[in-house]
């Protein structure tokens, strides 16, 4: 999965700044980054001259859909299970017994994240700490990750 | 069909023998698997080494290959053929041993001993060096465990556990809490000593050597503890090696991992050598350990057999170190255990092989390019998915395998039994 880059959605708004929608075209891109707008917020995208380009988009932003409400997108194919992030999430250091003398936590145990079947997956995102974070949120598990198969969006 | 829950399940995935592997499993098949790495997850469920979506194909049965055919046979008949193939040889070479269980390696070693084979260990570098110097010089070892509870300076030298123990710095040796470590990585510092920039590097002070001149940077860190000003620190930048002899002066539990990296060269051996002095020097004052970062799940089982049958000699005698050394003769086979030696072999050695119609009886749980290829296939079960066996962590404790599925095809130790009895 390719996380979608500012530069790359930029290149498929009009570019022009008309202020149409209240900001910049690059202020628009960061606001459907981060999902809180749509590509069809956009006016000038509307216009018959445009056409595709909302598709277009959206094909792009697709893999975002996968994102967390943490923000978190893990990409699978580079993660190799090594569970660095597991034994450095704050959330399993703090409640999780045998992920603090770092074996794996167990079957019952309640931990934000944890690795099935050799892949990170988001075993319980309300328990990450970053949902309770006002600012400067925890990035431990992306920080540590050898492969760069963490990112936050 | 009920499920249950396995807990607690050793991985024979790599060498770090993880034991906290929890697998959900229903009937005959595995549904979920947890606390396993992609290395492991593609033994459990049948995938490739790296690419542990893409299926890594098992035999259908025992084979008998005669020129163009494949004839499927029974067990007794693939050992009968063997026998034969085995008994009309001039030479007789083992490859492989690495990846099993210690119960057929004892039987592989009784077996090639008295036949006067030649045994080429897939990890041969690592093993016959660490063997041999542990022999003729020791050194300190201990478990992961303690490394995990005192070490405070961790050095992997020629070794990118990523890729070898993919767990090894989350379970033991950078992130783990421990008794003396109990802030994890922050009461640690470690160091990697490489060719190029790993994936470690992120998260590790790096030590880049750029022609792969080990020894000077020994040398020099030698020189450094003792005070003195090192007149040459090969392609290492100074102010990194006087970074990496700085935290070895001031740890108190010093961890070295070595990889296969640095035994390569020729000067393999006196690298090994003069890190064991270092060992040594360093155990004066402060705790230093030494650990071999096999890959392979039973590498250091192979050692231990060895070991125990107190054979000084044998490494003298019966060891070839790399199978790229191996030249190709009339009468040569070639008897793989659980490994896929043509997959290593150079073109010209391939080459060579078919002129010398050279046979090989392959031994294995996979339909590997070795396996297909050989003129007996002897398909066997995987040990510690399918069969119970006992295997060597790298830090040489011994570690139960079980069994969670059930056998299509006996296990290695079974046939080498059945072959034995009839050489």
């Amino acid at each position: 999965m390719e996380v979608p880059k500012l530069e790359d959605v930029i290149e498929f708004l009009p570019r022009t700044n008309c202020q149409k929608c209240g900001m910049t075209c690059a202020e628009f891109a960061e606001f459907l980054i981060s999902g809180d707008l749509s590509p069809s917020d956009c006016p000038v995208l509307h216009e018959p001259e445009w056409a595709g380009y909302i598709e277009a988009l959206e094909e792009i932003l697709a893999p975002l859909k996968e994102r967390a409400s943490t923000g978190m997108v893990i990409n699978a194919d580079l993660c190799n299970g090594c569970g660095i992030c597991v034994s450095v999430c704050e959330y399993n250091t703090a409640n999780s017994e045998s992920g603090r003398l770092g074996k794996g936590p167990q079957w019952e145990e309640k931990v934000a994240i944890r690795v099935v079947d050799g892949v990170l997956v988001l075993a319980d995102e309300s328990l990450c700490t970053r949902t309770t974070q006002a600012a400067d949120k925890c990035t431990k598990c992306k920080d540590h990750c050898p492969t760069n198969a963490i990112d936050y969006l | 069909m009920s499920e249950k829950i396995l807990r607690s399940i050793v991985c024979p995935g790599c060498s770090c023998l993880c034991d906290d592997i929890d697998i959900r499993v229903s009937g005959g098949s595995v549904l979920q698997i947890n606390n396993v790495c992609s290395w492991g997850i593609g033994r459990f469920v049948g995938g490739k080494k790296f690419a542990q979506k893409k299926e890594r194909k098992r035999p259908e049965g025992h084979y008998i290959s005669d020129k163009k055919e494949r004839i499927a046979v029974s067990v007794d008949e693939a050992c009968a053929k063997a026998a034969h193939i085995i008994e009309k040889s001039k030479r007789i070479f083992i490859y492989g041993l690495c990846q099993c269980g210690n119960r057929a390696q004892a039987r592989i070693y009784e077996m090639g001993k008295r036949l006067n084979a030649t045994f080429i260990p897939s990890e041969g570098p690592l093993l016959t060096l660490f063997l041999k110097q542990s022999v003729q010089n020791g050194f300190s070892l201990c478990t992961l465990e303690e490394v995990r509870n005192r070490a405070d300076v961790v050095v992997f030298w020629g070794a990118n556990p990523i890729h070898s123990c993919p767990r090894l710095v989350s379970r033991y040796a950078i992130f783990a809490r421990g008794r003396f470590t109990e802030r994890g990585e922050e009461d640690r510092k470690a160091f990697i000593v490489d060719l190029q920039p790993t994936e470690l590097t992120k998260l590790c002070n790096e030590v880049i050597l750029k022609d792969g001149n080990d020894l000077a940077l020994l040398k020099a860190i030698r020189k450094l503890l003792k005070g003195e000003k090192p007149d040459n620190y090969g392609t290492v930048k100074p102010r990194h090696a006087r970074k990496l002899a700085e935290a070895l002066n001031e740890g108190l539990y010093i961890a070295f991992f070595c990889g296969r990296g640095p035994f390569y060269g020729e000067e393999g051996e006196t690298f090994l050598r003069e890190l064991i002095e270092l060992v040594k020097f360093l155990n004066r004052e402060k705790n230093c350990v030494l650990l071999p970062l096999a890959t392979d799940f039973n590498t250091v089982g192979f050692y231990h057999v060895i070991l125990r049958n107190a054979d000084v000699d044998f490494l003298k005698n019966s060891v070839m170190h790399d199978v790229r050394s191996w030249e190709p003769r009339t009468g040569d086979v070639i008897i793989g255990l659980g490994s896929d030696f043509v997959w290593f072999l150079s073109d010209e050695q391939k080459r060579a092989m078919k002129e010398k119609e050279v046979r090989i009886v392959s031994i294995s749980s996979y339909e590997t390019l070795t396996h297909v290829n050989s003129s007996v296939a002897l398909s066997c079960a995987m040990a510690g998915i399918e069969v119970e066996d006992l295997c060597f962590r790298l830090d040489s404790i011994p570690v139960k395998l079980s069994a969670i599925m059930e056998p299509v095809f006996p296990a290695d130790w079974e046939i080498l039994e059945k072959l034995d009895a009839l050489l």
